[in-house]
């Protein structure tokens, strides 16, 4: 079993590797891999010294023993998930045909990423760069199995196809990485759903490169469901063409330590991208929304919406970067991070930037963190309803404009069940 | 308010630099470069106690520690800290009674930057206290402050007079290692002013330092500590130009505000170093560390005209120590040609009931590069905290750069935080109206941009904000286009 | 006075005016009237110079001057006043201080003195009376928070205060009740003069109850296709434009 030691390096993971298991890759991505594994020689874990990483730490992971999971048996789940398809199950990382339900659709190629066909894997560019996240090398070194999509042009499918991710046993580690290609005109939805399910800790380091050409729109919802001991690491990077739409959504529906790294790449002109996010983080969790909007091309638009709600002694952090290019004019590009603290020991970390180079934009930024009117509470208890019942309506509104940016509504129902759980224990 | 913009459309000329001149006047310079004993010798020079000598011998050791900071979004080369004068001062004649013995080269100087000693500005009722590379030269008023028992001087003064007022403030709102800049400034300070408000005094008149870096070659290591005792008032201006040279020039000063229990500081800068010129060569490096820390029910107020310097990285804070303290900043930065800044404000909220306001107006022109670093921090003793801030950047070219990098950190529950930021440029529609009304397209731009940063020029005492919007029309000249 | 021959002008390489020709003489008051997408506010903008649109080919002479030759600025200076359809807000930027501003700049460029304070007031406390502008709003930012009515009235109130020569309404009536209406229409009606024009493009018969033109144009498809007085205007109220359109179908 390979270990992961207590160490600032982490490619000890990689010190011990035999590439039995790993071989899996598609052999276009073997240079890649490589690449990383040598990046991995110098890397270490980020410190707070960092600026990408100054507000989360990442010791409660370096000192950890991690190992690969040998048990894939897919555990009881909380929800049932056999009227939910398309879906595709991997546990631990690793794909799980018996629980997973396809149906062939004219245009869609799907495959899990060892088995994907070759040609777009090696047209896709790693965007970030390993020293700002040297997780993604160590995912791109030795990756596990995901899903690899590719959608021929002008083809539209109708269905949201549905990725679920398990993660079980102890101090393991798993690294899912994935793959989409829309050509020109195609359409597609996806809803990643990641879930915890262990009483010890699990760690979940995820990548996902996804390509857009031109007009195509693509729309993923992930939800991530974690818990007392998880620790969720997520890597997206999109690389987007003119006239195409791109929508990302996160919800974060606890986990002890979740970092979302999410960078667009606006390559084409009259492109739209939008990244957003809910988290509802309790007890001493720590939640940490990491975006860069990248707008290289002009006449292209960029919505960022990430609300939080604060419990127990929890942390959030929230970093937007807007990056105007020098001839990314008549760029529009909107940010806002809203927070509400329920708890007196939540905290807050909020940096929205706007870094431009153009000069006919309209950017704006926008930060807010306070609490539940007292007021309207107030005048909801007059009105009968319970001190639970009147946060819960307040949490709801605020949450509710992030949740109706989901791309596949279905899990909802599911998300608005979690936070109202949440609250009424709070 | 209409006089003002009258004299500001009238005076609107030459976009060259128009304090590019050089004085004459002997300088006493200490050796290059910096070692022990260089500041044994500062020291020596003026004829300081022990205890001043130790802090600056500890903080130099510290300073030798420390790495200079790259966070920051400016480019420049390194200063070569050997390669600097870390003393000069200028002969003085004797100590002067009247404006009559001040040195009528100086006197001419001041004039032609606008700044008068004379009988107007007395009547206007502002006591002026000038730096002239690092000793202060001249002081006005000091009798009829000294009736009130304010106390208004230069630091070295200070140091001799007042030895246990400035032993007993300084270094305590910015200590020794506070940052790379404030560690060297500790440890060669040359001079700087010193103000003191007693108890329940409200300064009658408006405090004023005009700094200038004057000697080739000579860093600039200005020391200021302003202390407002319970209950006391005061408005502070400081007003910086330096002439024209081709060498880049280090200023690196600390400027430190005490506001005890019901006091009330308004600082007010207008900064004018020389930008370098239209290709980037020359202008100062200016590091300066302002901060101001706020006792119970105590108000310090930052206000700031930037348009000058060629790299700036200043952020004057408040430690909002005290309860019901107030902390304000009101900032216009305006960058053009190869200029860069990086400045902001540190509010940091302690104290319950701690509110505090930011309004930042950054205008890029040329290729500069325009950056507003702003941190809001509300601990988690700040019951009640309220933060407002709004940062808006305007554009002039398409070759700038206009940044907001907001570090909002909020660890209280009940605190209510706000941060807004826009980027836009100046509309084409208003540019059109005015030039339909008869308005030329500078002079338009000027219009707009006054009117533009007009919540952050109201916040200055009125000479300084028709001098700021001088400046800023002088600095955005020919960057239209 | 204005002669305008021949003017075809358009807008990101459409053309919207084709071939229109004015002749207006000092003192008189020309209305033009159009329906929607006709080219009216598209003959004032070019009148006072707006880049945004291209003359592509006939002349402007306005008092003997090649009126397309001269900068925004330097066409009102020699006396053209556009009231905008819309008035432009400027942020911080007091009405009193612009108008300061204009006016001085205008007599720097025929080699006088800057205004004293003294007359400036006085002149802005006459003149605001002309269209009942509260004295409030010269104080305010220009046209900020202003409603409809106030920065209609507000361009009145420059244009007293600028003296123009030529004064041309970009649809001066255009969303304001009949009160608002008849206190800009006053306004304009004593700023009437000899040596003054006006051009008042407008969709509304109903201003010209007010102001009383001395000719009334038609503009269709970027050319004047009709020209009569008063009651041509009356006209088009009664029977809309339906019948400019059958004459003038293109052929």
């Amino acid at each position: 079993m390979e270990i992961l030691q207590d160490t600032t390096k982490l490619n000890a993971l990689t010190g011990t590797l035999t590439d039995g298991y790993f071989a899996k890759v598609p052999a276009a991505f073997e240079s890649r891999r490589n690449e990383a594994k040598k990046a991995l020689e110098t890397l270490e874990f980020p410190t707070t010294k960092q600026e990408y990483w100054k507000y989360t730490r990442t010791g409660q992971i370096a000192n950890k023993s991690w190992r690969f999971a040998d048990n894939f048996d897919l555990p009881e789940l909380p929800i049932s998930i056999e009227e939910i398809t398309p879906r595709m199950v991997f546990v631990n990382g690793v794909y799980s045909e018996a629980n997973s339900e396809m149906e062939d659709v004219k245009g869609l190629e799907i495959s899990t990423f060892a088995k994907a066909k070759q040609g777009y894997i090696s047209d896709l560019a790693p965007y970030t760069d390993y020293s700002l996240s040297p997780f993604l090398a160590l995912n791109a070194a030795l990756p596990q199995d995901g899903y690899a999509i590719r959608v021929s042009k002008n083809i539209a499918l109708e269905k949201p196809i549905n990725i679920i991710n398990v993660y079980t046993g102890d101090t393991t580690i798993s690294q899912p990485r994935s793959v989409i290609y829309l050509e020109t005109g195609a359409e597609l939805k996806i809803t990643e759903f990641h879930i915890h399910e262990s009483e010890n800790p699990t760690l979940s380091n995820t990548a996902l490169e996804v390509q857009l050409e031109a007009n195509s729109t693509l729309g993923i919802d992930v939800i991530q469901k974690g818990n007392d001991t998880s620790y969720h690491m997520q890597q997206l990077d999109a690389v987007v063409a003119g006239d195409a739409n791109f929508t990302h959504n996160n919800f974060t529906m606890r986990g002890k330590w979740t970092r979302n790294n999410g960078n667009v790449r606006l390559k084409g002109s009259n492109t739209t991208a939008n990244l957003n996010g809910f988290y509802i983080p309790n007890g001493s969790e720590h939640i940490d929304n990491h975006t860069i909007m990248d707008h290289e091309q002009p006449h292209c638009d960029s919505n960022e919406l990430y609300r939080g709600v604060m419990l127990g002694k929890s942390t959030a952090v929230f970093n937007g970067k807007v990056y105007v290019r020098p001839h990314a004019q008549k760029t529009n590009a909107f940010q806002s991070n809203g927070n509400i603290l329920v708890s007196d020991d939540a905290t807050v970390n909020s940096k929205p930037e706007l870094e431009i180079y153009a000069d006919d934009v309209k950017c704006s930024h926008g930060s807010t963190t306070g609490q539940i009117d007292d007021e309207a509470i107030y005048y909801l208890r007059t009105r009968g309803l319970s001190a639970t019942s009147a946060r819960k309506m307040m949490v709801g509104a605020f949450a509710a404009d992030v949740l109706n940016t989901m791309v596949n509504p279905v899990w909802r129902e599911y998300i608005e069940d979690v936070i109202s759980h949440e609250l009424s224990k709070a | 308010m209409a006089s003002n913009e009258d004299i500001l459309l009238k005076e609107v000329t030459g976009a060259e630099y128009k304090y590019g001149f050089t004085t004459n006047i002997k300088s006493d310079k200490a050796p290059l470069g910096l070692s022990e004993d260089i500041i044994r010798f500062i020291s020596a020079k003026k004829n300081e106690p022990e205890w001043l000598l130790e802090y600056r011998l500890e903080s130099y050791k510290i300073w030798l520690k420390m790495d200079e900071p790259e966070w920051a979004h400016v480019k420049y080369p390194k200063p070569d800290f050997q390669d600097i004068y870390y003393y000069s001062a200028p002969q003085p004649k004797k100590k002067l009674d009247s404006l009559d013995e001040v040195d009528p080269e100086l006197l001419e100087m001041y004039k032609k930057l606008g700044i008068s000693i004379d009988e107007q500005k007395r009547l206007t009722g502002v006591a002026v206290d000038i730096v002239m590379d690092s000793v202060s030269v001249a002081t006005t008023f000091k009798k009829k402050l000294g009736e009130l028992g304010i106390i208004f001087c230069s630091f070295s003064e200070a140091v001799q007079e007042h030895p246990e007022l400035v032993r007993k403030y300084l270094g305590t709102v910015v200590p020794k290692g506070d940052n790379f800049y404030a560690a060297l400034n500790s440890a060669v300070f040359t001079d700087g002013s010193f103000a003191y408000i007693p108890k329940g005094v409200r300064c009658p008149m408006e405090l004023s330092t005009y700094f200038r870096i004057n000697e080739a070659q000579t860093g600039q290591f200005e020391r200021t500590l302003v202390v407002a005792d319970q209950g006391s008032y005061v408005s502070y201006l400081e007003g910086c130009t330096a002439p024209s040279r081709d060498e880049n020039q280090l200023h690196a000063a600390v400027v430190e505000l005490i506001a005890l229990d019901d006091a009330e500081i308004k600082y007010s800068t207008v900064q004018n170093w020389y930008p370098g010129n239209a290709e980037g060569v020359g202008g100062v490096f200016n590091f300066v560390t302002k901060r101001g820390l706020c006792q119970t029910n105590s108000k310090i107020s930052w206000t700031q005209v930037e348009t000058g310097s060629a790299v700036t990285w200043k952020y004057p804070s408040c430690i909002l120590k005290g309860d019901n303290s107030i902390g304000e900043f009101y900032s216009v930065a305006v960058t053009n040609n190869y200029q860069q800044a990086d400045t902001g404000t540190k509010m940091i909220h302690i104290g319950k009931n701690t509110k505090s306001t930011i309004i930042s107006k950054g205008i890029s022109a040329g290729q500069s590069q325009n950056s507003y670093r702003g941190l809001v921090k509300i601990n988690k003793s700040a019951k009640n905290a309220r933060n407002f801030s709004q940062c808006d950047s305007l554009l002039m070219s398409d070759r700038c750069g206009a940044h907001t990098f907001p570090y909002i950190e909020v660890g209280n529950s009940t605190a209510k935080v706000e941060h807004e930021a826009t980027t836009s440029k100046i509309g084409e529609d208003q540019i059109f109206y005015c030039l339909q009304r008869g308005i030329s397209e500078e002079k338009a731009i000027s219009l707009i941009v006054n009117g533009y940063c007009k919540d952050v020029l109201n916040k200055l005492p009125m000479e300084f904000a028709v001098e700021a919007q001088k400046l800023l029309a002088i600095s955005l000249e020919g960057s239209v286009g | 006075m204005l002669s305008v021959k021949n003017l075809h002008a358009s807008v990101d390489g459409k053309e919207i005016l084709k071939g229109l020709t004015l002749e207006v003489k000092p003192g008189e008051v020309h209305a033009i009237m159009g329906p929607n997408g006709s080219g009216k506010s598209t003959l004032a903008a070019v009148l006072a110079g707006n880049e945004d649109f291209e003359v592509t080919e006939g002349s402007v002479t306005f008092l003997g001057k090649d009126l397309l030759e001269m900068n925004p600025d330097e066409r009102s200076h020699a006396g053209v006043f556009l009231a905008f359809q819309y008035p432009v807000e400027i942020p911080g930027v007091s009405n009193i201080n612009f108008l300061k501003a204009a006016i001085n700049e205008r007599r720097e460029a025929h080699g006088q003195d800057p205004i004293s304070a003294k007359e400036f007031l006085q002149m802005v406390k006459e003149r605001s009376k002309l269209v009942e502008l509260d004295n409030k709003l010269t104080g305010r930012s220009v046209n900020e928070g202003f409603s409809g009515g106030e920065k209609k009235r507000n361009e009145i109130f420059q244009m007293a205060m600028l003296e123009p020569k030529l004064g041309i309404l970009d649809e001066t009536d255009s969303g304001l009740d009949i009160d608002a209406l008849r206190i800009v229409a006053n306004g304009v009606n004593k700023l009437r003069a000899a040596d003054r024009s006006f051009v008042v493009v407008t969709h509304y018969q109903r201003l010209l109850d007010y102001i009383i033109p001395d000719f009334v144009h038609v503009l269709f498809d970027g050319r004047i296709v009709k020209t009569g007085g008063k009651e041509l205007a009356l006209k088009l109220e009664e029977q809309g434009y339906d019948w400019i359109k059958q004459e003038n179908v293109p052929a």
